[in-house]
């Protein structure tokens, strides 16, 4: 009994310890990225290596909104984000149905292609895509961003990974019941892949709302500004305030922090949904 | 088994429907009562964009036949995205170029001759700083405005100064006095000198000093391996192996160097416009610009540099974009005043009012305007731009990072790039 | 073929248009093009002129394309499997019921959303030899390292940050991984007297498998691409230690006005990404259990 006793602690011991440290490093360099978006410009450059500013600036959230259509940009990059995700989820669920489930002559070669296609750096293709969307009489708008965003070989790579996950069994038995094709993929596979939807909702999320080389290209106009721009421009020269840039970065990822907490628990769902099949 | 088909039908439909949420800007019809509307590209961060778009709202106050749209990014991406839209075949009316890409983009025929126009308008190029003229100039022929024209200073810490006891040299000063003094300043705890090696400006002084430069007079054939340089190059090695540079000099980019020197980590560094901006944040930071040092019979060894406002050579409002850059950065336009109200950068014209704007004499750096003037007239020096600069900058650089941290000397590192330099020249 | 398999065929072929058609305008189309562009000369403002395998034959004898490969390589091969690792320890430490668990998970996935810059900004006084990391090595009696200073540890330090930068979004993706097995294997093993490792190593391990596979290729491909935090953290310095493909790419066609030569290195640099794809997929078989 004592042994096992001892063997829970340790193993409790290491557990947290592990989780807190981890979490400390992750957590340092951004407490002091927060106490520097608190900082006057001044002190940014006087006292690099402070957490805590001498005297809290929350000014320096106002002044963000003050220096650029922040609001604006807030607004472009959530409806880019937006359609972009819907897009992709759709679009990537369908494709990694055919790639997990579908037999078809070429299968292993057109998913090698895909995955292909993510090895092209988009710098390469910055110029062809630029001219594509001239060709599109899309440049400096919204949908151009929604439309180089909405197609990511990486989403049909990973939800083809895990539509193989899915027992076999079910969508037999589906079969049984009369379901087509589109209805197993609706009824029976969807529903049981939403912690790998949500997983790729949020990296879909993270990319959109983070891209910059095509928005930087895109984009003319204030109006049709995104957040990563805002940023670009908030360093736009040499004498860049990076208290203010700090701000901004707070302000511009909280969005993204609280989408994926509230995300969380579908984590914990999917744990109650396996443990249910065979 | 209808739902198969609205499977399919239906993100289709929500991306075309999407498409026509979004699609807007449809071509605009010409009319000759309505105003042209020109493009205008440019970099900048809040400040100074504010300071274009009141330039851009004074223009349309001062008429009504054309209107400004600004193009702008952050100075980092700013020529990348500048040379896709130009590739793309679009491209704005009037863009701001440095002039690290100027011969570039001129030898590609980007931007329009402008010596037809300043010849119809009679418009008077003598107030301009001989130096801002002559890097829009590109084979005797002028292809823009120039903007920001302005040096590298040498920024002198006063409160290091005078903590460690060493005098603020003369304008005359020289190589020698310079190591002295550095050497000074880093006894201690301290450093002497603070440098980036960004670009290959902040080492060219002390070469053009010592009698060397990157290339010949041509600026056919790369010079940086002959004595003159490669010695400069050495001494510099060496105080950084003394500890008068500091360690992290390698890597380190602009900021840090502000860092160092409003902390007193450093007593010198090299700085433009911008930066005494941003050391002048610092509550209580006191400090001096001046010359670089000079070498034996060279006075000419401050980096000096402008940037060009012109016309793409592809537009087809030449007329509506000649009259904004007259307003912007001719000598009569109201830019140039409204630029010195923003403080961001001292005058392109030898003009006193203008100094009088910019130049406050109770704010440090107080010597800012008799130091300008006197590199200006004196010890100003434009660096020896050409096609090809960035690329050969971008073989130097990595060499100079070397040699300062002793992993190769001088010599061995400048040959073993000379022939790939000298490749990229001969192109 | 047989009916059914038309069926299936047809089928296949309506699940993958809507990707497709997207694909082949934003992806395939500009490929195609920039491989001509690498077998151009082009100066990005004049006309492409075809120069056919120059920019190829060019490649070879240009020490820099050679070095920076190098350093790519150096990069992805110590970046994968370092951050493979803590991300998958760190997901299955993180998938054991402890207190304040949606707590870590959620500050360790925080750098992930960050930008580039912020985190190139907030890492250099760290890194500097007078910063903080130096200044707790010596609290505790140990040398400094010059971090982004010395060609030795400029790149290990690059790593360091990257992996630091991205646990945690291969953390999200193996904690998806983990709740698809069933927690019934769990439940008889420990009946069976198995302890934690052996659970580990028998049940986790093999069942997360497509998953780790999954994560081995994205953060390779991913990794071979590096260039932003390079860019803005050490400029590829000190003396190109840091200096990589995707940034050598960048710089030929931006800056250098050698858009086709940097096509050319891009084309280079997706064949070696593919083909080491490809080797990965025909190992897959032997370690993944689907």
């Amino acid at each position: 009994m004592d042994s096992l006793a001892i063997r829970k602690f340790g193993s409790a011991l290491l557990l947290y310890s592990v989780a807190i440290l981890f979490t400390l490093i992750a957590l340092v360099p951004l407490a002091w990225a927060f106490g520097t978006s608190l900082k006057t410009y001044g002190e940014v450059f006087a006292r690099p290596y402070a957490f805590i500013p001498l005297e809290l600036q929350w000014d320096n959230y106002a002044a963000i909104f003050r220096a650029v259509p922040f609001a604006r940009y807030f607004v472009n990059t959530v409806l880019v984000s937006a359609f972009a995700c819907l897009f992709t989820l759709i679009t990537s669920a369908m494709s990694g149905y055919a790639f997990a489930r579908l037999k078809f002559p070429g299968r292993e070669t057109i998913f090698m292609l895909y995955l292909a296609l993510l090895i092209i750096p988009p710098q390469v293709i910055l110029i062809p895509n630029f001219i594509v969307m001239r060709e599109l009489g899309l440049l400096d708008t919204l949908t151009a961003l929604v439309l180089t965003r909405s197609f990511w070989p990486l989403g049909v790579f990973l939800l083809r990974q895990f539509f193989f996950g899915v027992p076999r069994e079910l969508e037999e038995a589906a079969i049984m019941d009369g379901y087509g094709y589109a209805r197993r993929f609706l009824f029976i596979i969807l529903p049981l892949a939403k912690p790998a939807l949500v997983t790729l909702f949020i990296l879909t999320l993270l990319l959109v709302w983070n891209d910059f080389l095509y928005p930087l290209v895109f984009i003319q106009s204030d109006a049709n500004r995104t957040l990563t721009l805002g940023l670009s421009i908030l360093q736009g020269d040499l004498d860049v305030q990076w208290n203010l840039v700090m701000a901004a970065v707070v302000l511009a990822i909280s969005p993204l922090v609280v989408i994926y907490l509230s995300l969380q628990r579908f984590f914990i769902e999917g744990i109650a949904l396996s443990g249910t099949k065979g | 088994m209808r739902i198969r088909y609205l499977l399919f039908t239906i993100p289709l439909l929500v991306l075309a429907g999407a498409g026509l949420l979004f699609a807007g800007g449809a071509q605009e019809e010409a009319d000759p009562d309505e105003p042209v509307t020109i493009d205008y590209a440019f970099w900048g961060n809040p400040e100074a964009i504010g300071v274009e778009r009141d330039i851009i709202d004074a223009f349309h106050d001062y008429q009504d036949e054309v209107r400004v749209s600004p193009v702008v990014s952050g100075y980092g991406d700013y020529h990348a995205m500048l040379l896709t839209q130009l590739a793309g075949g679009t491209g704005p009316d009037v863009m701001r170029v440095d002039s690290y890409y100027f011969a570039d983009f001129l030898d590609l025929n980007a931007l329009r001759a402008i010596d037809d126009l300043v010849e119809r308008d009679n418009l008077d190029l003598s107030e301009y700083y001989a130096a801002g003229l002559e890097e829009n100039m590109y084979e005797g022929t002028l292809y823009g405005l120039p903007w920001a024209t302005a040096p590298l200073y040498m920024f002198i810490n006063l409160d290091v100064f005078e903590e460690r006891g060493v005098e603020v040299p003369d304008y005359d000063w020289n190589l020698e006095d310079f190591e002295r003094i550095a050497r000074q300043l880093s006894e201690g705890d301290g450093y002497g000198f603070g440098i980036q090696l960004g670009t290959v400006s902040t080492v060219l002084p002390f070469i053009w000093a010592n009698g060397g430069d990157m290339f010949d007079e041509s600026r056919d054939n790369f010079t940086m391996n002959e004595p003159e340089a490669v010695e400069a190059l050495d001494w510099l090695a060496g105080l950084y192996a003394d500890g008068v540079i500091p360690e992290d000099a390698i890597t380190a980019d602009a900021d840090a160097l502000t860092r160092w020197f409003v902390n007193g980590e450093i007593g010198m560094r090299m700085g433009s416009a911008a930066e005494i901006l941003s050391t002048q944040a610092v509550e209580g930071a006191r400090f001096e610009v001046m010359n670089m040092p000079t070498g034996d019979g060279i006075d000419n060894t401050t980096v000096y540099k402008s940037n060009i406002i012109g016309i793409n050579s592809r537009s087809d409002k030449v007329d509506a974009a000649w009259e904004f850059i007259k307003f912007l950065r001719g000598p009569d336009g109201l830019g140039e005043e409204l630029y010195m109200q923003a403080r961001r950068m001292a005058p392109t014209f030898d003009r006193q009012e203008l100094w009088g704007i910019y130049a406050d004499p109770d704010l440090y750096p107080r010597r800012v305007e008799e130091a300008s003037k006197l590199i200006a007239d004196r010890y100003g020096r434009l660096l020896p731009l050409r096609v090809g600069w960035l690329e050969v900058e971008s073989l130097v650089i990595p060499e100079l990072q070397g040699i300062l941290s002793g992993d190769v000397s001088a010599q061995e590192a400048m040959d073993g790039i000379a022939a790939d330099a000298q490749a990229v020249l001969d192109r | 073929m047989t009916r059914q398999a038309r069926i299936e065929f047809f089928a296949a072929i309506l699940f993958l248009l809507p990707n497709f058609i997207g694909f082949a305008m934003f992806l395939i189309g500009p490929a195609i093009g920039s491989f001509f562009i690498a077998l151009s000369e082009w100066r990005l403002l004049d006309e492409p002129t075809f120069v056919g395998l120059q920019n190829f034959r060019d490649l070879l004898g240009d020490s820099r394309f050679w070095t920076t490969l190098r350093n790519t390589a150096y990069f992805v091969f110590v970046r994968v499997p370092a951050n493979t690792v803590i991300s998958l320890l760190l997901a299955v430490f993180l998938n054991q019921k402890i207190k304040g668990r949606n707590v870590y998970r959620g500050i360790i996935f925080l750098p992930v959303v960050i930008s580039i810059v912020a985190v190139a900004v907030m890492w250099r006084p760290l890194v500097e030899s007078r910063g903080l990391l130096n200044y707790t090595l010596a609290a505790v009696g140990l040398s400094p390292i010059p971090w982004i200073t010395s060609t030795r540890y400029a790149m290990p330090t690059i790593i360091m940050i990257a992996v630091w930068k991205d646990i945690g979004y291969f953390m999200v993706i193996f904690l998806a991984g983990l709740q698809a097995i069933p927690s019934m294997y769990y439940e008889s093993a420990r009946i069976d007297g198995a302890s934690a490792v052996q659970q580990f190593r028998h049940i986790t391990l093999p069942l997360v498998s497509p998953t780790t596979f999954f994560v081995v290729v994205v953060m390779m491909i991913f990794s071979f691409q590096i260039f932003d935090l390079t860019t803005v953290l050490t400029g590829g310095g000190p003396r190109n230690a840091t200096n990589t493909l995707v940034m050598y790419i960048y710089q030929s066609g931006f800056q250098n006005f050698r858009m086709g030569y940097g096509s050319a290195i891009a084309f280079v640099l997706f064949l070696i990404v593919f083909s080491l794809t490809v080797v990965q997929k025909q190992l897959s078989s032997r370690w993944v259990h689907y």
